[in-house]
């Protein structure tokens, strides 16, 4: 939104590659053809979301590994658990070659999460 | 001479590895490189870059990098006063209210869908997103000449620059009889890769080229952060005399090498073209005075504020009125005050 130096946190985005060639011979998906854009990729693999974990004590800020549909924190063991709808669509986000490096704990009123950060 | 090469000469000569922008173009100097501080990620994360794999197909979605193709022939209007921008909190208000002729309005608001945060509080907006003008038969906008701003959060214009075929954005916006459209503000971040600057660039280039060839009149939006970036501007402005106003979003300059850009765009603007430039947002202070006369500034002018204020103070009267309609409660009335006169611009 700016040309300064930094971004604002929550206005994050993955930029959706174009939609594809029209064939006729114009612009790329600007003034003309049928072509409908894929879905938002951000819809389908946000930047950032978060899980509810089931075991409060973890600190904050710790990393945690994923074990299949498990989030483990090391010393600790199992913090959480992905439910079908989450596993789905992390499968799906890295078919599309999107995986999400980092999962950290944070805390928000109170609540434990584990927090997946592209 | 001031220049964005002067001012950043400090940073990394390690710059010139971390980009590989200049094969894509001859556009991108040596010195745009030199000004990138980390190598380009290509992660598509807010920006492309010269690193993302499929970097030609967003080069061809900008019709190339060069300006010269992009050609807006449509006119475009010479604003030479303040342009209000009204908050939603004003729609229902008389158009008495607002004094100014011109109003501007925000693509925020002409779109069916508001951007809603996940749970990690990062911003979406939904794919079901279209243009809904019924907000223009609001009151406020009667009588008056309306200017969309077409600019906002990435995640808003992102999102409809990517649909915009599938909400047939140009061909809803022509129907709205604006006054003028702004281009979109794609993001131009200091230090970031100069590739995906140009992109940028040139994107809210064709979004105005677009609009032009259904005869709306446009207000370029010129961001500029280096001086390849001004240089490319000047040359086009020149060649497209019936561009009387441009515009610049500054409401994320914040930081003083950030201003100063924007001071050095106003500055080249006003010394080799004859527009006039709207600042939507801060007023950089260190403009020439002669260079002041050619700035139009546009903001909500602390509408936003005022209507919060009545709001509470409408409430406030409504809570009292309950109270009075109940004596027997015998609860203390609060103290009343006139509600604010409108506030007139």
């Amino acid at each position: 939104m700016g040309s300064s130096g930094e971004r604002k946190s929550s206005d994050t985005l993955r930029i959706n590659k174009p939609a594809s060639a029209t064939g006729d011979g114009s612009s790329i998906g600007v003034s003309g053809g049928n072509s409908a854009p894929s879905p938002d990729i951000n819809n389908l693999c946000p930047i950032r979301f978060r899980i509810k974990l089931t075991r409060q004590d973890v600190s904050v800020g710790r990393t945690l590994a994923l074990e299949g549909n498990i989030l483990v924190a090391p010393n600790i063991g199992e913090v959480g658990k992905l439910n079908a709808r989450v596993t789905k669509r992390l499968e799906t986000c890295l078919g599309l070659g999107i995986s999400y490096t980092t999962i950290t704990t944070v805390i928000d009123q109170g609540i434990y999460y584990a927090e997946f950060s592209q | 001479m001031r220049s964005s090469h002067n001012r950043h000469r400090q940073t990394s000569l390690l710059a010139y590895s971390m980009c590989d922008a200049d094969q894509f173009s001859v556009l991108i100097k040596q010195e745009d490189k030199g000004l990138v501080r980390a190598p380009c990620p290509g992660n598509y994360h807010n920006m492309v870059d010269c690193h993302c794999e499929d970097i030609q197909l967003f080069i061809d979605e900008a019709r190339g990098l060069d300006f010269s193709n992009k050609r807006v022939t449509s006119s475009s209007p010479l604003i030479t006063n303040a342009i209000p921008v009204i908050p939603k909190d004003w729609f229902d208000r008389p158009p008495e209210t607002i004094h100014s002729n011109i109003i501007g309005i925000r693509l925020g608001d002409i779109l069916n869908r508001r951007p809603y945060r996940n749970s990690a509080k990062t911003l979406l907006l939904s794919d079901d997103v279209l243009v809904d003008l019924s907000v223009l038969k609001r009151p406020v906008f009667r009588g008056k000449k309306v200017v969309l701003f077409a600019t906002g959060i990435d995640v808003v214009i992102e999102k409809v620059w990517h649909r915009r075929l599938t909400m047939d954005l140009f061909q809803a916006i022509a129907t709205g009889n604006f006054y003028a459209v702004t281009g979109m503000n794609f993001s131009l971040f200091l230090h970031e890769c100069p590739l995906g600057h140009l992109i940028n660039l040139n994107k809210s280039l064709v979004f105005c080229e677009e609009l032009s060839k259904l005869g709306v009149p446009v207000i370029p939006h010129v961001y500029a952060i280096t001086d390849t970036h001004r240089e490319m501007w000047i040359k086009w402005l020149q060649n497209h005399p019936n561009i009387k106003t441009v515009l610049i979003n500054t409401q994320m300059q914040r930081d003083n090498a950030s201003v100063h850009e924007v001071e050095l765009t106003v500055e080249k603007l006003a010394a080799e073209t004859d527009v006039n430039i709207i600042l939507n947002g801060r007023q950089p202070k260190q403009l020439l005075n002669t260079t002041r006369e050619r700035v139009v500034i546009s903001h909500q002018f602390n509408l936003k504020n005022q209507a919060i204020v009545e709001n509470a103070l409408v409430r406030q009267y409504e809570e009292a009125a309950k109270l009075m309609e109940q004596p027997r409660l015998q609860r203390a009335t609060p103290k009343l005050r006139s509600p604010a006169p409108y506030l007139t611009l």
